[in-house]
C-alpha cells in the first residue's frame, strides 16, 4: 500500500512534469493522504453499477455541420510562444542537427 | 453597491449614469487593492458606459444596461488577457468571447476587469494563485474560499453587482458563502462551457455571484440556453426564471438529507440551518429528512473524478501553442520544464493523482469505481426529487478559516467541498444563500438543490426565503 517517491518521480515523467525544485517527500505524504482517503471507495459495493460519464442525456447533439468562418492561421498563432512561415515551432523532434 | 434590479429605474430614467457607476467601480477597485481580487481593472470600460448610456437614452439598452460585472479570469473576452491565475498562460490572450460573456455584452452589461482565483480553479481558499493570495473583505485574515475567490470578493466589497464564476465542486457557492453573498450554480448544460477553460469537464459549470436572489435570475436568464459551440448544452431552451420570482410558492417538499446533518458541523452552521428551516416553515413549506446514503462517498469521487479530468484537459499546456515557454534542447524537455515552471504545487499534485487513478493498473479501481459509485449519488438524488422538490443543507462545514490554516493540508482542504461537490456529481442545479452572521460577524448561509432543469423553484423559494429572513432582521 502507498505510492514511493519512486513511483512519484516516474508518474511526473508520464505526466511530463519534471519536478526540479519540489519537496518530494512532502509531496509523497500529501499524495498518499489522497489516495488512501480514496481508497474509501473499496467499500462500495458496485456490482452491475453502469458508470456515470456524461452529465447529458444526449451527448451526440451535435449542430449541422456548415461552414463558417473562424480563426485564420495569422489570429491562431497569434498565442504561440513560437512561430515560423504559419507553423508552430518546437525543438527538432529527430536527433540533432 | 446594493443590487442591480433595485438601482435599474435611476439608470433608465437617466438620474444615474454608466459611465459614473463605473468610475465608482473602478474607484473601489483601488480602494481595495490590499483584497488582491483582481488580476487586471479595465479603466476602458468608461468608454463602453458612455455607449450604453447613450443606448438608454435612444431606449435601446439590453436587460443588463449598466450592470458592472466582473470575470473570474477563466472566462474568455475577446482581446482581454485570462490566465487561469497560472503562470503557464502568461500572455495569453484571448481570441473570442465565451458564449456566457458575448451574451452579457449583448445585453449591455459591463465588465470591468478579471479576478483573481485558485489556479486553474483548483482551491478552497484563494492562496493557490500564481499572483497571490485573495483576502475575504469581511475579515481580511481569513480566505475568501475558492476557487472563484476574486469574483466573491469584488461582489462582496462591493466593487461590482455581480461577477461570473466556474463552479466545478462548489467553487462558486463556498467562495459565496465565505464573503456572504448569493452564489448559483445552474444544472448541467443550462450554461454554455464554450469559453470556459477546462478544468473537469463533466463537473464544471459557470455560475452567478451576486448580492441578490433577483440579480442572479436576471444574469442567468440572460446567459441560459442551447448553445452550437458546446454539445453538452441542453438543446431545450432555457425556462425563463426571473418570471415566476414573485409567484406565491403553494404546497412546497423540502428535504433534508440526514448525511448532511451527520457531517461534523460548527454550532453556527447548524444555527443557520435552523433558522432556514424557521423560515422555510413560515412560507408555508414541509419539511422532512430524506436519506442518500452514498453522499458520504462524495469527496473520494469527485477528487477521483476531477483529477483525473484534470490531468487529460491540462495535457493541452505544453509550451507550443500558447502560454509560457520554457527553452530547450528536446521537445520532451520543453514540455517538462515549461509545465514544472508554469504550473503551481497544487496544479502539479492533482495532474500526478490524475495521472495515477488514470494508469494501466489502476484505473478500474479508481477512475471506473469513482464512475461507479458517482452513478449511484446520481440515482439517489434522482430518487430523493420523487419525494421531495427541493433539497436543503449547509454549504460549508464552517465559516471562512484563517489563511494559511489547510494550506499544507490537501485534503483537509479539499473537505471544505463536502456539501457542495454531490451536485456537481449528480448535474443538479445548486445556490447558496446568506443567512445569517456568527458571533464574530462572519457570514453563514444553507444551500438549496433542485431537480435537473428545476432552477425555476429553486430560485422561488430562494426568493422567499431570503424575503422571509430580512423581514426577521438578520
Amino acid at each position: 500500500m502507498g505510492i514511493t517517491p519512486e513511483e512519484i518521480a516516474s508518474l511526473s515523467a508520464l505526466a511530463r512534469i519534471s519536478l526540479t525544485g519540489e519537496d518530494l517527500a512532502e509531496l509523497t505524504w500529501q499524495i498518499n493522504r489522497i489516495l488512501a482517503y480514496m481508497d474509501m471507495l473499496r467499500e462500495v459495493d458496485t456490482t452491475g453499477i453502469e458508470p456515470y460519464t456524461c452529465g447529458v442525456t444526449d451527448p451526440a447533439h451535435l449542430r449541422e455541420d456548415e461552414p463558417r468562418p473562424g480563426l485564420d492561421a495569422h489570429e491562431a498563432l497569434r498565442n504561440a510562444p513560437g512561430s515560423a512561415e504559419g507553423y508552430f515551432t518546437v525543438p527538432n523532434v529527430l536527433g540533432g542537427d | 453597491m446594493r443590487g442591480y434590479i433595485a438601482l435599474r429605474p435611476s439608470l433608465l430614467s437617466g438620474e444615474v449614469r454608466c459611465e459614473r457607476l463605473v468610475g465608482d467601480a473602478l474607484d473601489a477597485a483601488r480602494r481595495n487593492r490590499d483584497l488582491n481580487a483582481f488580476l487586471e481593472v479595465y479603466e476602458d470600460a468608461v468608454e463602453r458606459a458612455a455607449r450604453v448610456d447613450a443606448k438608454i437614452a435612444e431606449g435601446t439598452a439590453g436587460p443588463l444596461a449598466g450592470m458592472i460585472v466582473a470575470l473570474k479570469d477563466n472566462l474568455l473576452m475577446r482581446g482581454r488577457k485570462c490566465t487561469c491565475a497560472s503562470r503557464i498562460l502568461e500572455g495569453f490572450e484571448s481570441l473570442y468571447d465565451a458564449t456566457a460573456v458575448a451574451r452579457l455584452l449583448a445585453a449591455d452589461a459591463i465588465v470591468i476587469g478579471r479576478t483573481n482565483m485558485d489556479e486553474f480553479a483548483m482551491g478552497s481558499s484563494g492562496e493557490h494563485s500564481a499572483f497571490g493570495p485573495v483576502l475575504n473583505p469581511r475579515d481580511r485574515r481569513r480566505v475568501p474560499g475558492g476557487s472563484s475567490s476574486g469574483a466573491a470578493a469584488a461582489v462582496a466589497a462591493g466593487i461590482v453587482h455581480a461577477a461570473l464564476g466556474s463552479d466545478t465542486g462548489g467553487s462558486v457557492r463556498q467562495p459565496a458563502a465565505f464573503t456572504g453573498i448569493v452564489g448559483v450554480k445552474p444544472g448541467y448544460g443550462r450554461i454554455s462551457r464554450y469559453g470556459l477553460v477546462a478544468f473537469a469537464s463533466s463537473l464544471d459549470q459557470i455560475g452567478t455571484l451576486t448580492t441578490t436572489v433577483a440579480d442572479a435570475a436576471l444574469l442567468l436568464d440572460v446567459i441560459s440556453g442551447p448553445d452550437p459551440f458546446d454539445a453538452t448544452t441542453d438543446p431545450e431552451p432555457a425556462t425563463r426564471v426571473t418570471d415566476d420570482l414573485e409567484r406565491p410558492l403553494g404546497a412546497v417538499r423540502v428535504g433534508l438529507p440526514r448525511e448532511f446533518i451527520e457531517e461534523r458541523l460548527d454550532e453556527s452552521v447548524h444555527e443557520a440551518l435552523e433558522r432556514a428551516k424557521d423560515a422555510l416553515r413560515t412560507i408555508g413549506t414541509s419539511i422532512q429528512v430524506v436519506s442518500l446514503p452514498h453522499l458520504r462517498y462524495t469527496i473520494p469521487v469527485y477528487t477521483v473524478v476531477a483529477m483525473a479530468e484534470a490531468s487529460s484537459n491540462l495535457a493541452r499546456y505544453d509550451g507550443v501553442r500558447y502560454g509560457l515557454r520554457r527553452t530547450a534542447a528536446t521537445h520532451t524537455e520543453l514540455y517538462e520544464r515549461t509545465r514544472n515552471e508554469g504550473f503551481g504545487p497544487e496544479v502539479k499534485r492533482r495532474i500526478l493523482v490524475g495521472t495515477y487513478v488514470l494508469s494501466a493498473g489502476y484505473v478500474d479501481a479508481y477512475y471506473r469505481k469513482a464512475q461507479q459509485v458517482r452513478a449511484l449519488i446520481a440515482r439517489e438524488f434522482t430518487d430523493a426529487f420523487r419525494t421531495v422538490d427541493i433539497l436543503l443543507g449547509p454549504t460549508t462545514p464552517s465559516p471562512a478559516f484563517f489563511r494559511g490554516e489547510r494550506l499544507h493540508d490537501p485534503l483537509t482542504m479539499y473537505l471544505s467541498d463536502v456539501f457542495t461537490a454531490s451536485a456537481n456529481l449528480a448535474g443538479v442545479p445548486a445556490m447558496h444563500l446568506p443567512v445569517m452572521d456568527d458571533l464574530e460577524g462572519l457570514p453563514i448561509g444553507v444551500q438549496l438543490f433542485a431537480p435537473m432543469r428545476g432552477e425555476g423553484l429553486m430560485f422561488r423559494v430562494a426568493s422567499a426565503l431570503e424575503r422571509t429572513l430580512r423581514q426577521s432582521g438578520r
